[in-house]
């Protein structure tokens, strides 16, 4: 019997790439199914918990779908909103393979980053990869790969200085990759907050010609940081214009529910500038304004759909007590059973 | 404001939150008032891109029935919403949506201008399967997406092509078969016949003629059903074009057109324009060759004319559509000779065109509703023999036909009575019609693609063994005779002839009723029964009768309980599921009696009394059985070349014996002997004495071991004697004894032939106990295919 997860997110055709952009919250969590000759591969790049935006449990819905465990979790930063919910997941499934920055973290997000070092040590060192930038392609199943960050040559003194100091360094070194598939090659460019100076500094120029891409994920939720370091400050431009994309996907809770205001205004905007690389509004699709997940299908020609998907957001949301009496009014339909919960009655 | 919406609103107030929240579909416009209404876009996103102005209405029946979706030219302005929604009408809004309709001439797109793929189809679900909001929406997306690649979803339901024509061909219905469906003819004329009596007017397609891509002529004309065999137009009266065609096309009895093919299907036929643009050239002008094809009607400007057109369809399987030419009375006839094309182009333009209701029914169609509980392919190679064709008998053999069985057999010494009416399948136009030939007529017109043959007037005492064997033989018959004399002796002769039998009776007045199956030497046969029913097994479940029912008799004189159509349907159908579901494994089941009842019946044990269930029991032969005890092999066949060796080897041996193995598989108590060994190199051959190479007959042994994976095995033994006499000497007797005893030779009876200087056989089963017993040998043609 089917479920819902299986039900929309396993492509009906064996050579279609999907890639669904899962509703967390405020966080990041990329599910590819990668068409392959010896049967589908499936990849999870970031993962969140954020009960408080109603975002998905990837547990649950990861048990669900895969019945052969995940082949590959990917972490582009070792940062908790990209991390958080790696140990349940781990629990509820076999994951074969990491890929990671390699970069360690501090302070509040060290936590989350020993279930990730638990998980590679689970792995195994031979099924553990540290991401570097190349210009050479990469293939998994049928599909290629370009990593375009972190730069090989950054990596040794990124741990000096304050924590906050590192962890606005692992920004400047994350994992940004990008996947492409299809006769007539369509491309996804995988960005995690890779900020403005990676971008300027490493990213754009040295890897000008890997960057146009069809659909690109929005750097850090919808972050300034991709352009700009203050509201104020010039923005960064050239990285938006070299990409040229013809969608944008935006994984963050509607602005008034996440605790960094994103996605900000001043890169909406930005993004919206169809003169400076932005966007037409309606390919503009922003995970949480409705609570949803975004499919992107590239098929074997490279001809590629992209919707969006209410369904996986409502059936695998966390169920949380402070929430329950807050919840929309419940479906009135006729044929629903009753389902009873306690209900103090009487007293004197 | 209806009751429903009154107790639910919360039902609507959510789905006015999910419309508002679904980045697939902008909401512009909402009303809620009467009923829920919202006007927006849909967003396709992707290679293909565009919007699609939708408006979606709830139904009174909200949400048991679910939202319409129609397509518009422009969202619906606000005014138009609140107008759609306040009217206690739901006509009002639909008319509001219909005009700013927008038809994209694609399937599933009703002519009002909604869509029709918002089905809801989870047949496991006891609940009211409802489609939520957001499945809706996605299905549309993917429909308008459609319209942009070609690419459906693939669904099950089918929508014509022509179904968006501007004008139809009112009263005119064709019906095509498996003829139409031949891939090499490319174009050519087509033929339909209207048959009296049957199809209610619709003409039938008898077939088509002309060239195949190397421009060879070929034909194909319909065979496969009995509505082909009904046609009085014949296959040579079309190719040869004769008087009767001419005749035939004068009375208006059969209609002939041109047809062509394309290479995929049009993506908008809608009228005669854009028909015109299937056959345009690369200056859009309309092809001389397609014309000209057309010639002879328009230069003599025919009242009409008929045109076809066949495609790959979407899912890429041929499809035909039909059009009528009808000249408006502008193109008059053009004197013979030479035409030039522009006065072709003008005659043609004097002419409307209007589309013809079709339907397919093809041999794989027509079946399509059976599949997964019938299949055809298997049941369309097998043929059953129904002896009794009464209320349960008729039911039984028109249950099977529908299933699509290939060939019915059909025995009743009856007519029809108006007094079976009440309770048989046959109606008042049956009346004295013999039973078989009633239930055959009955089953042509069920289902063309099976056949019957009926026997009337044929008591079956007076069926003889060789007329079993030819009719029946060793395959399925089913009795509702429900006559112990009779069946008696239908047991006899198919325990003879290893036929599997199923006998169904009623009893009590059809509140209860006996099942069960007899495979020769695996089940009890009828005559095991009595002796069960006898010594009071535990496993026969005796069912009493009721005496508190009235008696009547029924044509022969006998006394039977009345019962109604409606228990007697339903034994029917048991046996009908019961022996469908057995001809479709390759073994059958261990249970082997049913017995059904619908009340609790008095004085059964406790487990067999409860209502409306099949009670299953599984009995075996009975060891006192006249029919099933001693020996087990109860009759043997041999293949023609089998005897032939013998004789030739023997023959050549003379007058010195000579002998071998004989190999062979069992099949209901039938021993099949499908080999002979020769005696071997080191074998002895004397005058008195016969040995056989032991090592040379066990190589034989084993090939037909190891090349039927261990079916054909070792039976027995044939020699020849020098004499006339075919009677197993002392000798004989002695080794076959020792073989049926000694373990390795696997067998606890052994078969053996002698074959006598008169080309006599004598044939015995010799027993562990030494004691034998001779047994006719039944010879069967050629030789074994290994096929078992």
């Amino acid at each position: 019997m089917t479920n819902k997860a299986k039900e929309i997110l396993v492509p009906e055709n064996d050579k279609t790439l999907r890639i669904a952009f899962l509703y967390v919250g405020q966080g990041d969590a990329t599910l590819l199914s990668i068409p392959s000759s010896q049967g589908r591969k499936w990849m999870l790049i970031d993962c969140n918990v954020d009960k408080k935006a109603e975002g998905i449990d990837l547990a649950l819905l990861l048990k669900d779908l895969l019945d052969d465990g995940l082949d590959i979790f990917v972490n582009t930063h070792p940062h908790k909103d990209h991390l958080c919910g790696i140990e349940q997941i781990s629990e509820a499934l076999d994951i074969r393979e990491v890929w990671h920055s390699g970069f360690e973290p501090k302070g509040e997000h060290l936590g989350t980053y020993e279930k990730l070092t638990d998980l590679i040590e689970k792995v195994g060192e031979s099924n553990t990869t540290i991401l570097r930038g190349t210009r050479s392609e990469n293939q998994i199943g049928d599909i290629t790969y370009d990593i375009l960050s972190p730069a090989e040559h950054v990596s040794n003194d990124i741990m000096s200085g304050t924590d906050d100091e590192v962890n606005k360094r692992i920004h400047e070194h994350c994992a940004v990759i990008r996947f492409k598939h299809g006769v007539n090659q369509k491309q996804v460019l995988i960005t995690g907050d890779a900020d403005w100076v990676a971008w300027r500094d490493h990213i754009t120029g040295y890897h000008k010609d890997r960057l146009p891409s069809t659909i690109l994920s929005a750097v850090h939720h919808g972050s300034r940081t991709f352009f700009m370091e203050k509201e104020d400050d010039e923005p960064y431009l050239d990285h938006l214009k070299t990409i040229k994309a013809e969608q944008l996907i935006i994984s963050a809770p509607r602005q008034s529910e996440s605790k960094h205001d994103h996605p900000h205004t001043v890169a909406m905007n930005l993004y919206k500038d169809q003169e400076n690389g932005g966007f037409a509004e309606s390919n503009i699709l922003h995970l949480g304004e409705n609570r949803e997940c975004v499919i992107v299908d590239i098929y074997e020609d490279g001809m590629y759909n992209i919707w969006t998907d209410t369904e996986l957001a409502k059936v695998y949301k966390f169920q949380h007590e402070e929430n329950i009496t807050s919840q929309p009014a419940t479906p009135a339909a006729p044929f629903k059973s009753t389902q009873l919960d306690r209900k103090p009655m009487g007293g004197e | 404001m209806s009751m429903w919406w009154d107790e639910h609103q919360a039902y609507y107030q959510e789905q006015r939150l999910f419309l508002s929240q679904n980045s697939n579909y902008k909401e512009k416009t909402w009303a809620l008032d009467q009923r829920l209404i919202s006007s927006g876009v849909i967003h396709v996103r992707g290679s293909h891109s565009g919007t699609f102005p939708i408006v979606i209405i709830y139904p009174d029946a909200t949400p048991y029935q679910g939202p319409q979706i129609f397509l518009l030219e422009e969202v619906l302005s606000q005014d138009e919403v609140n107008v759609a929604a306040s009217d206690p009408n739901t006509l009002t809004a639909i008319s509001i949506a219909v005009r700013k309709r927008k038809i994209y001439f694609t399937r599933h797109q009703n002519l009002l201008g909604s869509l029709c793929i918002l089905e809801t189809d989870d047949l496991h679900s006891e609940q009211p399967e409802i489609l939520s909001i957001d499945k809706v929406i996605k299905r549309v997306m993917d429909w308008c997406r459609g319209t942009l690649t070609n690419h459906f979803p693939l669904d099950t339901n089918e929508f014509e092509l022509i179904q968006h024509f501007h004008r139809h061909a009112l009263g005119l219905n064709f019906i095509i078969s498996d003829a139409f469906f031949e891939e090499q003819i490319i174009e050519g004329d087509f033929f339909f016949e209207k048959i009296p009596g049957i199809l209610n007017e619709s003409f039938y397609g008898a077939g088509i003629i002309g060239k195949t891509k190397s421009a060879v002529i070929k034909n194909s004309f319909g065979h496969t059903n009995s509505i082909d065999r009904r046609l009085t137009v014949q296959k040579d009266n079309w190719i040869k074009q004769d008087k009767t065609v001419t005749t035939a096309i004068a009375e208006q009895r059969v209609i002939q057109g041109k047809w062509w093919s394309l290479d995929s299907e049009p993506s908008e036929v809608v009228n005669k324009q854009t028909f015109f643009n299937l056959f345009r050239d690369e200056t859009s002008e309309l092809r001389e060759s397609w014309l000209r094809e057309l010639e002879k009607p328009l230069k003599d400007a025919d009242p009409f004319f008929y045109v076809g057109i066949r495609y790959p369809n979407r899912k890429n399987e041929l499809e035909w559509s039909f059009f009528k030419f009808i000249n408006l009375g502008i193109s008059a006839a053009i004197s013979a000779g030479a035409t030039d094309l522009e006065v072709l182009k003008q005659q043609i333009e004097g002419y409307e065109l209007e589309a013809i209701a079709l339907e397919t029914m093809t041999e794989a169609k027509f079946h399509v509703r059976n599949q997964g509980r019938v299949g055809h392919d298997r049941l369309k190679e097998l043929e059953v023999t129904f002896f009794g064709l009464g209320a349960l008998g008729s039911t039984l053999a028109l249950q099977f036909a529908k299933a699509g069985l290939g060939r019915l057999k059909l025995f009743d010494k009856d007519r029809i009575q108006t007094h079976n009416l009440i309770r048989h399948q046959a109606s008042l136009k049956h009346v004295h019609q013999s039973k078989p030939e009633a239930i055959a007529e009955m089953i042509e017109n069920q289902n063309p693609f099976v056949s019957s043959i009926g026997y009337p007037q044929h008591s079956t005492y007076t069926l003889k063994p060789e007329e079993w064997r030819t009719i029946v033989g060793d395959q399925i018959a089913i009795s509702s005779i429900a006559d112990d004399n009779t069946e008696g002796y239908m047991n006899e002769l198919a325990m003879l002839e290893n036929t599997t039998m199923y006998y169904v009776r009623a009893l009590r007045g059809g509140k209860a009723a006996r099942i069960f199956r007899v495979i020769p030497g695996v089940d009890a046969c009828k005559e095991c029964l009595t002796h069960y029913f006898s010594e009071n097994h535990p496993d026969f479940i005796d069912v009493p009768e009721d005496p508190n029912l009235p008696i009547i008799t029924n044509e022969c004189n006998n006394p039977i309980r009345p019962a109604s159509a409606a228990d007697l349907e339903l034994i029917s159908s048991l046996t009908s599921r019961l022996v469908l579901d057995e001809l479709q494994q390759t073994t059958p089941q261990e249970s082997n009696h049913w017995v059904w009842t619908t009340e609790q019946v008095e004085g059964l044990p406790y487990e067999a009394s409860t209502p409306f269930q099949l009670h299953q029991r599984s009995l075996k032969p009975h060891p006192n059985c006249r029919l099933c005890s001693g020996t087990k092999i109860r009759g043997i066949r041999i293949y023609k070349e089998v005897t032939d060796f013998i004789f030739s080897r023997s023959l050549t041996s003379s007058p010195k014996e000579t002998g071998g193995v004989l190999v062979g598989y069992m099949k209901h108590g039938v021993m099949y002997i499908v080999g002979a060994s020769d005696a071997g190199p080191e074998s002895t051959k004397k005058l008195t004495l016969f040995v056989r190479d032991t090592e040379y007959c066990q190589d034989y042994l084993n090939r037909y071991y190891e090349k039927t994976k261990g079916l054909v095995r070792y039976i027995g033994e044939w020699h020849s004697h020098p004499t006339q006499s075919v009677k197993p000497s002392q000798t004989d007797i002695n080794s076959l004894k020792d073989i049926a005893n000694q373990h390795e030779y696997t067998v606890n009876e052994v078969v053996s032939i002698i074959v006598s200087k008169a080309k006599e056989l004598g044939v015995s089963i010799h027993q562990q106990d030494g004691s034998y017993k001779y047994i006719t040998l039944l010879e069967l043609s050629g030789a074994w295919k290994g096929s078992y």
